[in-house]
Order: C-alpha cells, then sequence, then structure tokens
C-alpha cells in the first residue's frame, strides 16, 4: 500500500477508536451516587463549537437521564457575561488535545457554580476541530470536534468524574451529530446511576 | 471572489514572492509617517480558537519583554473583559485596503479599550492552521503545520487603524517530534510568529528597549 495511504488509514481507525470504541466517561470518585438530580452543562470556552456542544449534550442528557438539566437560556440568564473563558483541562489543543486535567482553573469553576444553584457541573471544552479527508461518491465529510470534560459536584467543586472523546460535525450546516451526542450523554448516565 | 479565496491568493503570491519560510507583511504601518507613541498597548484576541489564544498571550509576552510599552496582560484583560475572548469579524477582501477589523466591530472594541484604558490595542487572529502530512518512499514521514497570522493596531481615542500584519508561517516537525508535546511544534510557530512581529515592530516603531 502507498504510504499515504497508510497514513490516511491510520488516522481513519484513530476517528473510530475516538469516535466509537473508547471511554467518553469515567468517575473520579467511586463509589458514586447522586446526591441530587440538578445539573448544568457550561462551556469553558467562547468558541462556538463549544456552545454547539454543551446545548447539544444538555440536551440529549436531559432524555436519558434522570438529571434535570438546565437550558443554556437558563445558564445564560444565571451566569453573568455567558459564556466565559475557564482554563481547562489541556497543555495544547491544536489538533488532538494535550490533557492534564490539573490545568483547570477549579476556582473558576466553583465562581460559576455559585451563581446555577445546581448540584452538578459539567464543564466541557471543545478546542478543536479538524478535517480529515474530503467528501466522496461513497462517503459524507465531517468536521470532527474534540472535546474534554469535567464533571463537579457542587458546592464545593470536587471533581467527580471526566472525559475527553469526539463529535462529528457537519461539514455544511456545522451541526453536531446528536447519534455521537447521544453516545456520550448514555454513558454518562449509565456511570452515574440515572439512566431514565 | 470569496474572502477565503482572495486571502489564499493574496498568501500564496506572498509565499512565492517571500519563499518558502512563509511571507507576507509582518508588521507595517498605514501610514508610514505615523509616530507611535511608545505609550500603553493591550494585546486582544481576534478569535476564540486555542492558537488565537496562544498567539495574543506569545504577542502579549515578546512586547512585554522587548519595548518601551506598557503591555497588558491576557489575564488583566480577561477579568476586565468578562465575555473575553470575542470573535472579531474580519474582512479579508478589500480591495487591497489592509484593514481587516471588519468596521461594524469598531464600538466593541472601543468598549473594551474604555475598560482596559491603553492608546493602543493591537487585534491578531491565527487562521486557517493546518495540518500536512508528507511520507516519503524511503520510510519516514513528516508534518508540516501551518497558519495565517492577521493583525490591525488601532491608536486611541482616535479608534483608527494604525498598522497592518497578514503572513503565513510553516513549521515541520523532526524526528525529535516522537519526544515532543503534542502540540509542540503549532507552539514553536506561534511562538516565532509573535516574535517576527515584534522585531518588525520595533524596528518600524522605534519602541524597543535599549540594550
Amino acid at each position: 500500500m502507498h504510504r499515504p495511504s497508510v497514513m490516511r488509514l491510520g488516522t481513519i481507525i484513530g476517528l473510530i477508536l475516538a469516535l466509537s470504541g473508547c471511554s467518553t466517561f469515567h468517575l473520579t470518585q467511586e463509589p458514586f451516587q447522586p446526591k441530587g438530580k440538578k445539573l448544568a452543562v457550561i462551556a469553558g470556552m467562547t468558541n462556538d463549537s463549544s456552545l454547539r456542544i454543551a446545548k447539544s449534550f444538555g440536551d440529549e442528557l436531559g432524555k436519558t437521564s434522570m438529571f434535570q438539566v438546565l437550558s443554556q437560556t437558563q445558564v445564560a440568564q444565571a451566569i453573568p457575561n455567558y459564556p466565559q473563558l475557564v482554563k481547562g483541562p489541556y497543555k495544547s489543543a491544536y489538533f488532538e488535545i494535550d490533557v492534564d486535567y490539573a490545568k483547570t482553573d477549579v476556582g473558576r469553576v466553583k465562581e460559576l457554580q455559585q451563581h446555577l444553584g445546581v448540584d452538578y457541573v459539567y464543564v466541557l471544552w471543545a478546542p478543536a476541530t479538524v478535517s480529515h479527508g474530503n467528501s466522496s461518491w461513497f462517503s459524507k465529510h465531517y468536521l470532527v470536534t474534540q472535546i474534554v470534560a469535567q464533571l463537579f459536584e457542587s458546592p464545593g467543586g470536587k471533581e467527580v468524574g471526566r472525559g475527553q472523546y469526539a463529535v462529528r460535525v457537519d461539514d455544511q450546516t456545522h451541526q453536531v451529530l446528536s447519534e455521537d451526542v447521544r453516545r456520550v450523554a448514555l454513558e454518562m448516565a449509565e456511570k452515574t446511576h440515572t439512566v431514565k | 471572489m470569496d474572502s477565503a479565496r482572495y486571502a489564499y491568493a493574496v498568501i500564496g503570491i506572498a509565499l512565492i514572492v517571500g519563499g518558502c519560510g512563509g511571507g507576507g507583511t509582518v508588521f507595517a504601518l498605514k501610514d508610514p509617517t505615523y509616530a507611535v507613541k511608545p505609550t500603553s498597548v493591550t494585546v486582544i484576541t481576534g478569535g476564540s480558537e486555542e492558537s488565537d489564544l496562544k498567539l495574543a498571550e506569545y504577542l502579549t509576552q515578546e512586547l512585554r519583554d522587548r519595548t518601551q510599552l506598557n503591555v497588558i496582560g491576557q489575564e488583566e484583560v480577561s477579568k476586565a473583559v468578562a465575555s473575553y475572548p470575542i470573535a472579531v469579524k474580519t474582512v479579508e477582501e478589500n480591495n487591497g485596503q489592509v484593514e481587516w477589523i471588519d468596521p461594524s466591530e469598531k464600538p466593541r472594541l472601543q468598549k473594551i479599550q474604555s475598560k482596559l484604558r491603553t492608546n493602543y490595542v493591537f487585534v491578531v487572529w491565527s487562521k486557517r492552521l493546518k495540518q500536512t502530512s508528507y511520507c516519503s518512499s524511503r520510510g519516514g514521514c513528516s508534518n508540516t503545520y501551518s497558519a495565517d497570522v492577521f493583525g490591525n493596531m488601532l491608536e486611541y481615542p482616535s479608534g483608527k487603524i494604525v498598522s497592518h500584519t497578514a503572513f503565513n508561517r510553516r513549521n515541520s516537525d523532526s524526528v525529535l517530534a516522537l519526544f515532543r508535546s503534542k502540540g509542540y511544534y503549532v507552539d514553536e510557530l506561534l511562538k516565532k510568529s509573535a516574535e517576527d512581529i515584534v522585531d518588525e515592530f520595533i524596528k518600524v516603531t522605534n519602541t524597543g528597549r535599549g540594550r
């Protein structure tokens, strides 16, 4: 096989793994018993990708779990000047995220939590959206957004879960693929024992 | 011709003229007779992607270390402007003009400036960050990263654009890539871009720190 083809194949395999095979959420505090049902999803960045995925993930989590998820409108009403930049858990995030969970500005997360009055805050960062290849007659071209997220308990800001994953975004409409987000929401609901 | 194609064309020509390391205008005054006062400046990122934020950070650091201007830090900007970073709309096709800031954004920038109270606001963007991979027939692969860097500096209280920046920068990895962190080569590219802007800034404005 020609080498660039090998490389493209490697990229595709990596993408398939990122999109389907790997865990998208795991608990950092076990055993876990939810202390309450109210949850807010917050974008830790001000870019469109983070906001779009925060909305989509919140909607899906509301459908698949017993969490009562605040809408993005409610989040924006509760937090002055939302969205705001919260330093995220990574060293760099250009084409892929170099994760370092110690880098999160937990102080800022706690400040935001105070406005929300919820039991849990799921903060996500979508710093990189990349394009792989082109559309053909047989395949549709998707952009892939890389995401890293942390689940914090309120009040106190103790981290109880985290995850890293990728979701596909329609090249033309820029809509996040709901099936990708649903899979992530379902895994979180399963692991937090809150599946509907 | 849409703005993206126009920008590609401009950058393509700049590459041919400027050689393989990238090309274009690193920093130039719109009016060459204008004198930049060694007072104060805030760097604002015009985009909200990771590469935009890093470029603004590096440019802030370079200006602070090497010029006489009082430079406001990115953390201070973040504190003063709650929704920072904001995406500042650009006009990349402008009939040969070099004002990348969309005129509709000027009131927003004015508002930011009024909070930071610096004489200059330097808006920078890192656009079209791209990774190109190449594998040779003799084995071994390499990656080349490239980005288009745009910038405009505004003077206050007039709010006039006094400088322009538009260039492409590239950086390739090496065998050492195995031992480097994931974003190392893009970080290097952005750092080098900031260094180059400040090299030219000092030459053009004569505001370098004396040795």
